[in-house]
């Protein structure tokens, strides 16, 4: 799928205060001390981004990637070890099934699979966590902004089921 | 703990270098806007001068709630102002330190208006992460005070004595009709030049005048059910089966040769011999002639076996050197992709072949050696890499160097292992923790040492037994051990998966996703139900991912933490936003799927 963005508002959101969004899930043993050795190294990034460290990235299901972006988040990163490098094993394989299954379904639901970034690996250092937030970034500049998906209270929750 | 504790906020200046950047005055006044705040102070150092423990009081002197800090990063001091506050008797379960200077001061000194608004977002998701965060169960272990040693060979045998002269009893298992291993099968051991029997003398009769120590020879391990602390093993023989319970297990089962058939027609034409058939003639025969011709790296460093077996290349000067020594007027000849021989022994080793008169020859992966013959191996031609040419060689004997692999390819090969959660790298030898844990998987009391590990001498099988006996007597020394102590990597474990019994419709995605087999599916009276093994989940949280209804869950970092955490992750400076949050609806948002708590009030 490609991303439908109106040059004007490419501009504007270049032009804006407020940069794209991001959440970054990283886990608390490669990515989490990557982000830490960025600040300890004071390179300047992007302010719009927050960090979620949680224990391993094979934490992080769908569900909670889906939930970020309805909450109006326009990019999100999970970033976990080295496939084979993983502190639980073989745990981030998982992950890195499930997201790339999850990329496929951002497509066609029209969020776009650009909007997720998955990396194994890289970002276990500082510089590398810098430059991989700096060109997710980039990236997500170059797409409309993303609305918060408000839910209608009314609306029958739990996947739609019908109980009439 | 509830997540209605209140909350007490201390934020800390650290002599300017947060509220150099962040400004402190606006990042109060948001907080204290805050009603899921009990109160906000601000301290300068709190790692330092006695600072924290002044705060401390004045948070824990009221009902006590919980703290949450405003500072550097956990890897920074974030873990000593814990240390500090668990120290005033504040528990590490009711702190969090939200990193405001690593994570937000130091990265945005450029812009300070969004470092400002970065930073309460990141306070607002630490404390949405501490008034939600819950208290696995532990559970206190009950440790058997005995070793299980698999495998007789150099490294089982060397970790047996070290735990039986420690005064541990051990049981050494070994397959086959005797111990010894391949120490059994060399004629001389490198580096330098000593008899297998020197080395394994002393270690059989340590092992018969140690008491603690039983062996159970032609027996395998048939099943092994438990976790650390408590292994319940099953051993089979042909005389019948046993069964006996141990407290850690040592697993040496080392390797297996590889045989390089139909390599340099290894098989087909006589003469031609593996370095183990070498081992055996010279074992018997101590007058061995004529000219010979190793070649290494046979069936080894290719595409199938992408690592070095490192014990072919001692093999080769050793036996090269034995050679020269029986018939000095034979022409000994190493053929080599590269000679490993590190350390000064080995060195000193390859100096012995080098001035005994044994020759080298470099040649490239691509262009093999060609064996020549026809009934009986004459010679071969290689090409000299060094000295660009080709050579033709006269042989009586080519030796094709030994290398060794893993007995499985992958962890599904062996059921007895993968029970225990042992795990095997991508070549199949038994993975060890990364970094600084030389003995140590990933199952809490499980230890690898030896060959099965990954190709070791025999000096460094003995040294890893001996480690791993340490390790293996460090855990069994305790009567009792606390489950959430036993795992190495991290001094204290993160979590540890809690099944909600009322809602799992035992479908078993859990218990295909742990990867320590901690998750499991158990009959109860409503049907299969999971359960975690609380001793073998390390609290990574894969099975959260993937239980389709929250069923299971970590309770440092549940779905509600997770879901709060985003919901707070971009709303400073949107009041709309966060006074929502504050309301008394709960916004059951899509992605929420802690459901099953029902209507909670006040989030």
């Amino acid at each position: 799928m490609t991303v439908h963005s109106d040059p004007g508002i490419v501009q504007n959101r270049r032009d804006s205060e407020h940069g794209p969004k991001i959440l970054v899930f990283a886990c608390r043993w490669c990515a989490g001390i990557g982000a830490d050795g960025a600040g300890r190294q004071r390179l300047p990034l992007p302010a719009d981004f927050r960090v979620i460290a949680v224990e391993c990235a094979s934490r992080i299901d769908p569900d909670t990637v889906l939930k970020s972006f309805s909450e109006g988040v326009d990019g999100v990163a999970i970033l976990g070890c080295h496939l084979d490098g993983c502190r639980y094993n073989r745990a981030n394989h998982a992950t890195a099934k499930r997201m790339a299954l999850l990329s496929t379904l951002l497509e066609s639901v029209g969020i776009g699979a650009d909007r997720l970034l998955t990396s194994f690996g890289t970002a276990h250092e500082g510089h590398q966590f810098a430059d991989l937030m700096r060109r997710f970034y980039e990236r997500l500049q170059g797409m409309p902004q993303q609305c918060r998906f408000e839910t209608d209270p009314q609306a029958v929750s739990g996947g739609g089921v019908d109980h009439a | 703990m509830k997540h209605t504790d209140p909350v007490d906020c201390i934020l800390c200046r650290c002599h300017g270098e947060i509220d150099g950047v962040v400004d402190f005055g606006q990042l109060q006044k948001q907080l204290e806007d805050d009603s899921r705040l009990r109160s906000v102070s601000v301290g300068n150092a709190l790692c330092l001068d006695g600072e924290l423990e002044s705060l401390a009081e004045c948070a824990g002197g009221r009902r006590p709630g919980k703290v949450l800090i405003g500072a550097c990063s956990f890897l920074a001091r974030g873990d000593a102002l814990i240390a500090g506050l668990e120290n005033c008797g504040i528990s590490r379960d009711r702190v969090f330190v939200a990193d405001i200077r690593e994570g937000c001061a130091w990265l945005h000194a450029d812009r300070p208006g969004k470092a400002t608004r970065k930073a309460t977002d990141i306070v607002r998701m630490g404390m949405t992460a501490l008034r939600h965060r819950e208290v696995s169960a532990d559970v206190n272990i009950t440790v058997q005070p005995r070793v299980l040693v698999i495998g007789g060979g150099p490294a089982g045998m060397a970790a047996a004595v070290a735990a039986g002269r420690a005064g541990v009893a051990v049981d050494l298992v070994e397959t086959s009709g005797q111990l010894g291993g391949m120490l059994n099968r060399l004629s001389r051991v490198a580096p330098g030049d000593r008899s297998a029997e020197a080395i394994l003398t002393p270690l059989l009769e340590a092992i018969q005048a140690i008491p603690m120590i039983r062996v159970h020879t032609g027996t395998r391990v048939s099943e092994i059910r438990g976790s650390a602390g408590d292994f319940d093993v099953s051993l089979a023989s042909k005389t019948g089966s046993a069964r006996l319970s141990a407290g850690a297990v040592i697993v040496a089962t080392g390797a297996k040769p590889v045989l390089p058939n139909g390599q340099y027609r290894y098989g087909q034409l006589s003469g031609v011999i593996s370095g183990m058939e070498l081992e055996k003639i010279l074992k018997v025969d101590r007058s061995v002639g004529g000219n010979t011709v190793f070649i290494q790296c046979a069936d080894v460093r290719n595409s199938k076996r992408p690592y070095c077996s490192a014990i072919c290349c001692p093999a080769a000067l050793k036996n090269a050197i034995r050679l020269k020594e029986i018939d000095p007027g034979a022409e000994v000849t190493i053929v080599h992709r590269d000679i490993m021989t590190p350390g000064h022994r080995l060195e000193a080793d390859y100096r012995r072949a080098t001035a005994a008169g044994g020759c080298f020859i470099r040649f490239a992966p691509e262009n093999p050696p060609r064996i020549e013959g026809d009934n009986r191996v004459t010679g071969i031609r290689v090409t000299d890499i060094l000295a660009g040419r080709e050579r033709h060689l006269k042989a009586d004997r080519v030796v094709l160097g030994t290398a060794v692999e893993p007995r499985i390819k992958t962890d599904r090969d062996d059921p007895v292992m993968t029970a225990i959660g042992l795990a095997a790298d991508t070549h199949g030898f038994y993975r060890v923790q990364p970094f600084l844990h030389t003995v140590e998987t990933d199952a809490a009391g499980v230890f690898v040492c030896g060959t099965a590990r990954w190709p070791v001498m025999v000096d460094g099988a003995m040294a890893q037994g001996k480690a791993a006996a340490a390790k293996a007597m460090d855990l069994v020394a305790h009567p009792v051990r606390k489950a959430s102590r036993l795992i190495g990597f991290q001094a204290v474990r993160f979590a540890c998966a809690r099944v909600s019994p009322t809602t799992c419709s035992g479908c078993g995605n859990c218990a295909a996703v742990c990867p320590y087999n901690a998750c499991g599916l158990e009959k109860t009276e409503h049907g299969l139900r999971a359960a975690v093994n609380p001793v073998r989940c390390m609290g990574c949280g894969s099975c959260t991912a993937a239980c389709p209804n929250g069923s299971i869950s970590l309770p440092e970092l549940g779905a509600t933490a997770m879901v709060r955490m985003i919901e707070n992750a971009f709303t400073a400076g949107n009041l709309t936003v966060s006074n929502a949050l504050n309301g008394v609806a709960d916004r059951s948002a899509p992605g929420c799927r802690d459901r099953r708590n029902g209507g909670v009030v006040n989030q």
